[in-house]
């Protein structure tokens, strides 16, 4: 009988002791239970370290941070340690379900060319008035996933498993960014051996209140960075670029600032002239974008720490 | 094992497909005071109680009990139970790990008078129907107002965690009842006592196409 492999779980955390239970019990009630569970707390201020002293299991191992550095940098600390074979995240306000190693780590042995598994979740808004699921359902099929990586993060970290060997080649997390850093290091694990996907809702997504990827500013700094290193894919699909202009138009309106607003719609227009959905926004909003828009409100401050 | 749960879990293995990840979110609750019935057909037993082997640990009584002919599955599944309140799975489901710590403390917290404490269920389907949410949704509130219609589906009875009083008519719980006599169900229930539910999702049901 071949041995089971060891799977490391990455799990950054920074002041959300409310609801990180939830997450760490979901990894070691897994039926894949050769894992090890890396909790990094990235310096949190509220009750994480007593809630992790409560726990017994062996296969727990606590990081505690000096200072909150982001979770590129609490994920890359886990790694430095991280002693398995095969390396899966965790984010600390999601839950796995329980079949969700065994089922990846199958698929991964059923394409020993690819570099990570990454199966599909069901999103809960913080609303919790309906649910999402994130698959090849919800991915358009007539696009390769690389294309559809310059659309966004489209496969959030949790839903990953990735084999060590190809996470060395493609390097760690982009220490510098302080969001998006999963959907940079996606692109080069595509490049490293790619990603194969699993049709099957393997975790839930919850969405907590603080998270920082609704943070303009933090995305447009992402974006200039992902664009300097894969300058290739500007030219390539501007459609892309365009979209992440337009996304940052409404998230900006939303916002309550129309000026910032209608600078990213402009500039979603002039790098891709046919982006319908901007065209759309245009139209509808014209009037709270155009016509005597109030001074944009502050911009949200930017923030480190939360995964 | 327990000698005396506090909670009996009623699984009518049906034709489930996926029996053993049902089982495994039972046997894996945060809340372990529970014991496990399993009604299978006859015919089914034997091949149920090898499953519940590679399944099984800790001191979780599991005991697989066939069907009495003409007799419904949760009713001989029920004759087992020793638990003060039950619990309903459905094969097609798997419960999160938290549902019965968190249904029990909100049935504690409200006293007697609470019967019943659901939940909300995941719904997804392959290739078909995007996912749902079932009803139902209680953001606020954890007491549901007596007033409010809330849906009496399928789903909405697997997530229930009931006192026995509660199951003395099981005519509305069983998988092929009318939508009409779940709800003449849940008028009975609530006459004269509370029904609540916890915020947050204690089950995802995935519906396949063999299932």
């Amino acid at each position: 009988m071949q041995a089971a492999s060891l799977v490391s779980v990455i799990l950054p955390t920074y002041n959300r002791a409310y609801v990180l239970r939830r997450a760490i019990d979901s990894v070691l009630a897994q039926t894949h239970s050769h894992l090890e569970l890396i909790v990094v707390d990235d310096a949190s201020s509220d009750d994480t370290q007593s809630l992790l002293a409560t726990y017994r299991d062996p296969r727990l191992r606590v990081v505690l941070m000096e200072h909150n550095g982001g979770a590129a940098v609490a994920r890359n600390r886990g790694l430095a340690i991280a002693q398995g074979q095969y390396i899966a995240f965790q984010d600390s306000d999601d839950e796995w379900r329980l079949e969700k190693l065994e089922k990846q780590l199958l698929h991964l042995r059923q394409h020993p060319e690819a570099a990570v598994s990454a199966a599909g979740f069901l999103g809960l808004p913080f609303s919790m008035d309906s649910v999402g699921y994130w698959g090849l359902e919800n991915l358009e099929r007539n696009r390769d996933l690389m294309t559809l990586f310059r659309y966004g993060n489209r496969l959030s970290t949790p839903s990953w498993v990735v084999r060590r060997s190809h996470l060395e080649k493609a390097g760690p997390f982009d220490e510098a960014m302080s969001t998006w850093e999963d959907w940079e290091l996606s692109l080069r694990l595509d490049a490293a051996g790619g990603f194969v996907m699993l049709d099957e809702p393997l975790h839930i997504a919850y969405d907590t209140r603080g998270s920082v990827k609704f943070n303009t500013s933090a995305y447009a700094e992402a974006l200039e960075r992902v664009m300097r290193k894969f300058p290739h894919w500007v030219h390539d699909e501007p459609r892309a670029l365009s979209h992440h202009y337009w996304l940052m138009a409404t998230w900006e309106r939303a916002s309550g600032r129309p000026r910032s607003a209608r600078r990213y719609l402009h500039k979603a227009l002039r790098t891709y002239p046919l982006n319908k959905r901007a065209w759309m926004t245009l139209m509808r909003r014209a009037p709270e974008l155009y016509l005597l828009p109030p001074a944009d409100a502050p911009a949200a401050p930017r923030r480190g720490g939360v995964a | 094992m327990s000698a005396s749960p506090l909670v009996s879990v009623v699984l009518d293995a049906g034709h489930g497909a996926a029996l053993r990840r049902t089982i495994r979110g039972v046997l894996r609750q945060t809340f372990h005071e529970l014991e496990l019935i399993v009604a299978v057909p006859a015919q089914d037993a034997a091949g149920i109680r090898s499953a519940l082997e590679d399944c099984t640990e800790g001191d979780v009584r599991v005991c697989v009990t066939e069907t009495v002919p003409g007799l419904r599955p949760l009713d001989s599944a029920l004759a087992e139970t020793r638990g003060a309140w039950v619990a309903l799975a459905c094969a097609q489901d798997e419960w999160l790990l938290d549902r019965l710590r968190q249904q029990m403390l909100l049935m504690r917290a409200l006293g007697d008078p609470c019967v019943a404490v659901f939940g909300r269920v995941l719904r997804h389907s392959r290739g078909a129907a995007p996912a749902q949410l079932s009803a139902p949704a209680l953001p606020n509130s954890r007491q549901i107002d007596p007033a409010a219609d809330i849906s009496a589906d399928a789903a909405l009875m697997r997530s229930g965690l009931f006192r026995r009083r509660a199951l003395q008519s099981l005519q509305g719980l069983e998988p092929g009842a009318q939508l009409d006599t779940r709800r003449a169900w849940m008028r009975d229930l609530r006459r004269d006592a509370i029904i609540a539910a916890v915020p947050d999702v204690v089950a995802v049901n995935e519906v396949t196409s063999r299932s």
